[in-house]
């Protein structure tokens, strides 16, 4: 049944303190920008504890999908007008739940228990949340009979007696959680073609974190298809923030003067040191607080203890690693919810075998590092990789309901 | 933008374009209606039926309208089939068209796959067939020219083998390369079904043809209101039919050039020790396609510098791009290997100039030299 408005629970955002206006302007920004595609008519309002998205006459789906998936909400309620007038409750409550027990989700079976909480936050209304509750339970059981079950019930009738309405509902969503996107500040993003980095992209911003990405491009030694992937891989992370920029760097250069001037094994671990000043002298540029990378400890032979201490010290600022004690099938499982998993899974390099050497060390050593370094005009190619970047806008992925 | 994949498919012919706008508005009618419309529409159709089959030597009611080669051949292969398995006997360099559809009887309906040799020109020897091929055999496919190496097959020598040693079998034989490219005529080759497609020759895409010496013969491989003789049922569009018909004269009568082996004189001047990939231009090679083997570097990097620059060619077949092979299956059955560095096909059109392949070769040259460098370190 469609309902007449989704109410938008807080989560731990509740518990902030006096900047919690602060999160909440923020969190219904987010919403307003992202229902402009997803569901036009839809209108955010923001209310002391909560955030109620008025559902028009438009398609309304878009609007759940755009609640359930914003950063910041806890739980979503699809939920009905319904007038301020018990009569008026008892006659909508067992419609409610015939459509509910219709619904593909529930059908009705033997096993269906059922429970109703009611609230009433406006104590000038006429009954008390326990006897409201048992009044709209009978009305409900006497048309449809289920064992009831106050604690862990299939089906939950919900109803609240506030003073600016009331609502009664049967479905409610369990949201993303976390803090509004930009509410911690802005981050940058190492974003590659695979299945990680897009994952810790979206942690990060679950945590409060807008993003910026950078990707580091090597062509022709890397196809352009692996590029045209990674911006599709940034669109899904647009859509929680409304855009999101892509700088795009040149990397083919620093890669061939690496293979040319320095030793095999140590390759890889040089391309990353040049990745993190890069992305660090980025993210100053454009006022970001820190990087957020994919790194997952041991997945690969450069990201050991040894080789994640050799590039921790290259940025100045602090490095989120929200992946690195996530084993690979939960990496895989979050890539998959997050609508990822088959963008990073398409057959395109996003490394040239030229460039990667048959054993790459597992245990580097820093100043063996440096010292491969010495050979190399370190500024003068990050310089020319940085000047060489493009800036690329993203714009979010479409939202499929 | 220096566009040399032609065999992968052709810039539609501006005249063609322009003809076939002005009919999406006139010709729209279903060529099955009856009244004036309709019949104006059927006429475009049955016009464009003779100018192709008169093209080839054939008779009209012995073309049928498909949607593309594909479609052409998976109807050849899967319309002659019957109801027992058997054996079928397909080289092993054919289009995706026929091996899929060859694998496809064999998985599925347990016949016999005999996959015919190639020799390192990338051509299906007369002798190869005579071994492969037995009184059981009861479909034969060959190509007339390979898509990417351009090698032409002696289609008369084969057919005669097959007709001594399978008379039961059918030929089907993928002209898509030659089509109006090449000398062909039905009347004198001694095949069954023979396919071809517009977009190969400057004519619209979604549109190809199927000859049959015997239409009647062929079963649909689905059905509908009985249009192209019960075996491709479906509203007719005489509008691309037309862009067809008129695409296979402009090409027939398009003067014969050179500009395949004066691509592959340029691209060999810029670089010395280039390859040229399947037989030497000549009797035994479709003009218009160029392959070459690069030695030293790899065919991905070279690819995408020369797109960076603005040169469109191809690796292999185009059309096998999305399906994941490393490796042209064409190659590896010309003894050929991905460690001996970059192979690449350039194939040039009516369109083409010269000075556009002198362009491109000197791109290809700095392109070369440039990954090179970086792979000699």
């Amino acid at each position: 049944m469609r309902p007449d408005l989704l109410i938008l629970r807080f989560g731990e955002l509740w518990l902030k303190g006096g900047n919690r206006q602060d999160f909440v302007r923020i969190l219904a920004k987010r919403l307003r920008h992202a229902l402009k595609a997803a569901a036009p008519d839809a209108e955010v309002a923001v209310r002391h504890d909560r955030i109620e998205i008025r559902l028009g006459d438009g398609p309304w789906i878009g609007a759940l999908e755009v609640a359930r998936r914003t950063p910041g909400i806890a739980r979503v309620v699809c939920a009905h007008h319904v007038a301020r007038d018990v009569d008026a409750m008892k006659a909508m409550a067992p419609r409610l739940v015939q459509a509910a027990l219709e619904s593909p989700v529930h059908r009705h079976n033997a096993s269906s228990t059922f429970r109703v909480m009611a609230r009433r936050n406006d104590k000038r209304f006429e009954m008390g949340s326990p006897e409201l509750g048992r009044v709209l339970g009978e009305a409900v059981l006497a048309e449809y009979p289920m064992p009831v079950d106050l604690r862990r019930a299939s089906l939950t009738l919900g109803c609240e007696v506030a003073p600016h309405g009331s609502v009664l509902w049967t479905e409610d969503y369990v949201g993303c959680g976390g803090l509004p996107v930009g509410s911690a500040g802005k981050t940058l993003l190492l974003l590659s073609g695979g299945i990680d980095s897009p994952v810790a992209g979206h942690l990060a911003q679950r945590r409060g974190c807008e993003l910026e990405s950078i990707y580091f491009h090597s062509p022709p030694f890397v196809p352009e298809d692996t590029r045209d992937k990674v911006r599709e891989l940034g669109s899904v992370l647009a859509g929680a923030q409304g855009h999101m920029i892509l700088h795009s760097v040149h990397f083919t250069e620093i890669q061939k003067a690496i293979k040319a001037d320095c030793e095999a094994k140590h390759t890889v671990l040089l391309y990353r040191r040049f990745m993190y000043r890069i992305a660090d002298r980025v993210a100053k540029a454009r006022r970001c607080l820190a990087l957020v990378t994919g790194e997952s400890l041991g997945q690969v032979a450069s990201q050991t203890l040894e080789n994640l201490n050799i590039v921790d010290g290259l940025s100045e600022r602090f490095v989120m690693r929200p992946l690195l004690t996530v084993d690979k099938t939960e990496v895989m499982d979050r890539a998959r919810a997050l609508g990822t998993y088959d963008i990073s899974i398409r057959p395109f390099d996003d490394c040239c075998t030229l460039f990667v050497p048959k054993s790459p060390t597992t245990r580097g050593k820093k100043h063996i590092l440096e010292a491969q370094e010495w050979r190399l005009d370190v500024e003068g190619l990050i310089d020319e990789a940085i000047e060489r970047t493009e800036l690329i806008e993203l714009s979010p992925g479409k939202i499929t309901p | 933008m220096l566009y040399l994949d032609h065999a992968a498919t052709t810039p539609i012919d501006e005249a063609i374009r322009a003809g076939m706008l002005e009919r999406f508005e006139t010709r729209f009618a279903n060529p099955s209606s009856a009244h004036g419309l309709g019949r104006q529409a059927r006429k475009e159709l049955e016009h464009a039926r003779h100018r192709i089959a008169e093209l080839i030597g054939a008779e009209s009611g012995q073309i049928v309208f498909t949607g593309g080669g594909t479609e052409s051949l998976g109807l050849a292969v899967l319309g002659s089939a019957g109801d027992a398995p058997a054996r079928i006997a397909i080289s092993s360099v054919e289009h995706s068209a026929i091996s899929e559809s060859a694998y496809w009887l064999k998985e599925r309906l347990g016949w016999q796959l005999d996959e015919m040799p190639v020799d390192e020109l990338g051509v299906l020897r007369p002798q190869t067939v005579a071994q492969m091929v037995t009184s059981q055999t009861r479909i034969v496919a060959v190509m007339m020219v390979n898509n990417e190496v351009g090698a032409i097959n002696d289609l008369a020598s084969i057919a005669q083998i097959v007709r001594r040693q399978a008379p039961r079998a059918k030929i089907i034989v993928d002209a898509v390369q030659a089509f109006a490219k090449l000398p062909l005529d039905v009347g004198a080759l001694d095949v069954d079904l023979m396919a071809f497609t517009s977009h190969k020759i400057h004519g619209p895409k979604g549109i190809g043809g199927l000859w049959a010496r015997n239409v009647s013969a062929l079963r649909p491989v689905f059905l509908g209101g009985g249009q192209e003789a019960g075996l491709r049922g479906g509203t007719q569009c005489a509008v691309l039919a037309w862009g067809f018909g008129e695409a296979s004269d402009l090409q027939s009568q398009a003067p014969k050039h050179e500009l395949g082996r004066r691509c592959f004189e340029l691209l060999k001047s810029a670089v010395p020790d280039l390859e040229l990939i399947g037989p030497d231009f000549g009797a035994l090679r479709a003009p218009h396609i160029c392959s070459v083997h690069v030695p030293g570097i790899p065919t991905g990097p070279l690819l995408n510098s020369l797109s960076e620059a603005g040169v469109c060619c191809s690796a292999g077949s185009a059309c096998t791009r999305s399906s994941r092979q490393d490796f042209s299956k064409v190659l590896l059955a010309m003894q050929r290997s991905p460690e001996e560095g970059a192979f690449l096909r350039f194939s040039v059109g009516r369109t083409t100039v010269e000075a556009e392949l002198a362009q491109a070769a000197t791109i290809f040259g700095q392109c070369v030299a440039e990954l090179r460098a970086v792979y000699a370190t």
